[in-house]
């Protein structure tokens, strides 16, 4: 539950004094579906990682990248972007 | 030390903006605006002025790039007119909202059809809802103080709300008069550096205009309100100092021979002095006649007004611009300010002066004898005008 | 350019994202992912002026304080590319 803000907590111009807050918010709720990256088949090309719109690739200090379920919403563009097919998309039920 | 100098209404609102030092000034060309851009532009291109000018294609984008340089903590300047006023509309209501104390003067002028490029208060009444602070003035003079103060005042850190100084147009902005201008020292002591303190910077990232649902829109409203309300005590606290400083005083409304007045008539701008010199006459025959003027038309000056009026029995609201279908704006909103008082003046509402047309001192006598008639009767019936032409037969009030 | 980079064919590409996640655009905009590009490409140095739409909506909704943007201006209503002095 979101702290109901008051006329009195409004900042002047309603401004928004913090960059990059959103990022507390869990948009990993709104998934149905979970991308899952096979490290086998996987090449470290990267593109997963360009191409998600949801900035919830992380690239990993070994090369690898992983989703971050705490933002992924599941669209599945890693799966169609990735060259190598190493990238399955399951309902979220199926684990 | 200050100097007198001969000057044009529009150069003078030019010169006030040159002194206080704008970083940024964008405007398009409107008649009778016209002289302030086109003097702006000429400092800035000799040099005697250190600003961008920046030539835009419409009054909308004029407004749009002043927020823009507003939000990175530029001095910021504009001018425009009737027709001009309203395209900028939209982004006027913006400007209000984000809290960017942008200065404008706007050359009142009406509004089409028929085409007119002469002044009423058509202009200046359309914007009158959009949270700006908003004054009128009666001479040059007054269009260089006011413009000057305008920049002090909403730049206070209390206060960062846009302001927009009227003046009638052509009636005003045309006609040359002497003007005192003050030393720059004497500037620089009345108007600080502008600091922004919430002005976009790569440094220090942050978010303007965010998007408001109906979660948060009335609180981000009230909030707006309050703060615009509360403005008026560094509005009142900017034309002291400015008296202070100057020597000239300002006051939201504006008296003339108002001691023991019994009738009282109400005006805007510069017809406030013709009217002066019919008060005069009337004075000095022993009518108990004053004059007033709105100086301060938003946040509208309820105690200061009620204040001034309470002993007259009779108020006379001469406007130059109508509400269709309602009369002038300026009545309905004195008239509503007055309602609940005890005890009150009757008000009575004269409309002319429209799209330029003169209000001589023989309209200002047909004005007050006619509205003394008007009171007698009780309520008015009949949509009242002056200077027009056509008696007004059946046209129900 | 700051920070690591990942190349790309040819091209190097920052790591720094100026689009942080939590944003409010569907799952697979491609607005979004645009706008987490373009702002890659434009590096630190910048400030957005943003018509409305949903670029706006989506990085600054009020209720929950939400700047989802590293310097950012959304909302100006018109084509405005100047916003610095």
């Amino acid at each position: 539950m979101v702290k109901q803000l008051t006329w009195i907590d409004m900042e002047v111009g309603n401004i928004v004094k913090e960059a990059g807050s959103a990022s507390f918010r869990r948009t990993g709720d709104w998934r149905t579906e979970r991308p899952i990256i096979d490290k086998e088949k996987c090449n470290k090309c990267g593109l997963c990682w360009l191409y998600c719109p949801d900035v919830a690739i992380r690239p990993l200090e070994n090369g690898y990248y992983e989703p971050d379920l705490y933002y992924c919403k599941g669209c599945g563009i890693c799966a169609k972007a990735c060259p190598r097919e190493a990238i399955t998309i399951s309902e979220e039920e199926e684990k | 030390m200050s100097k007198r100098v001969a000057l044009e209404a529009s150069f003078a609102v030019a010169e006030a903006a040159r002194m206080a030092d704008v970083d940024v000034t964008a405007a398009y060309p409107i008649t009778p605006q016209t002289h302030i851009p086109e003097r702006l532009a000429e400092m800035v291109a000799d040099g005697e002025l250190d600003a961008a000018y920046i030539p835009v294609e419409s009054e909308h984008s004029a407004m749009s790039a002043c927020l823009g340089a507003a939000a990175v903590g530029a001095r910021t300047f504009t001018a425009t007119a009737g027709q001009g006023l309203e395209l900028m509309h939209e982004v006027v209501y913006v400007a209000s909202s984000m809290r960017y104390p942008i200065v404008m003067a706007v050359c009142n002028r009406a509004l089409s059809a028929p085409l007119s490029v002469w002044g009423d208060h058509s202009d200046a009444m359309a914007v009158r809802d959009t949270g700006w602070i908003q004054v009128f003035c009666q001479n040059n003079q007054e269009a260089f103080d006011l413009t000057l103060w305008a920049f002090r005042v909403g730049e206070d850190p209390k206060v960062l709300f846009p302001v927009m100084v009227h003046l009638d147009g052509f009636t005003l902005s045309h006609v040359t008069e002497p003007v005192i201008l003050p030393e720059q020292s004497e500037v620089d002591r009345f108007l600080p550096k502008f600091q922004y303190l919430f002005a976009l910077n790569p440094d220090k990232p942050m978010t303007h205009g965010a998007f408001g649902p109906p979660e948060i829109y009335s609180e981000a409203k009230i909030a707006q309100e309050v703060a615009f309300r509360k403005s008026k005590e560094i509005i009142l606290q900017g034309w002291n100092e400015f008296g202070n400083i100057f020597g000239r005083h300002y006051f939201p409304v504006e008296q003339y021979r108002t001691a023991g007045a019994k009738t009282l008539l109400l005006t805007m701008g510069s017809s406030t002095e013709t009217a002066k010199i019919v008060i005069d006459e009337r004075r000095d025959k022993g009518e108990a006649i004053g004059l007033i003027s709105l100086r301060l038309w938003r946040p509208f000056p309820f105690e200061e007004f009620r204040q001034i009026v309470k002993g007259a029995e009779t108020l006379i609201v001469l406007d130059r611009c109508i509400s269709s279908g309602m009369g002038g704006p300026v009545f309905s909103e004195v008239r509503s300010a007055l309602y609940n008082e005890v005890p009150k003046p009757k008000v009575v509402n004269i409309i002319g002066g429209l799209g330029g047309r003169d209000i001589s001192e023989n309209d200002f006598e047909y004005v007050i004898d006619r509205s003394r008639e008007i009171a007698k009767q009780g309520s008015e019936k009949m949509l009242e005008t002056v200077g027009v032409r056509g008696k007004m037969i059946g046209i129900r009030g | 350019m700051e920070g690591k980079t990942i190349k790309f064919g040819k091209n190097l590409v920052t790591t720094r994202e100026s689009l942080a996640p939590g944003h409010n655009f569907c799952a697979g905009c491609g607005e979004a992912l645009a706008l987490r590009l373009a702002l890659k490409a434009l590096g630190e140095n910048v400030i957005i002026a943003n018509a409305t739409g949903c670029i706006e909506i989506c990085t600054s909704p009020l209720p929950i304080p939400l700047g989802a943007f590293l310097g950012c201006i959304p909302f100006l209503k018109t084509l405005l590319p100047k916003s610095q002095e």
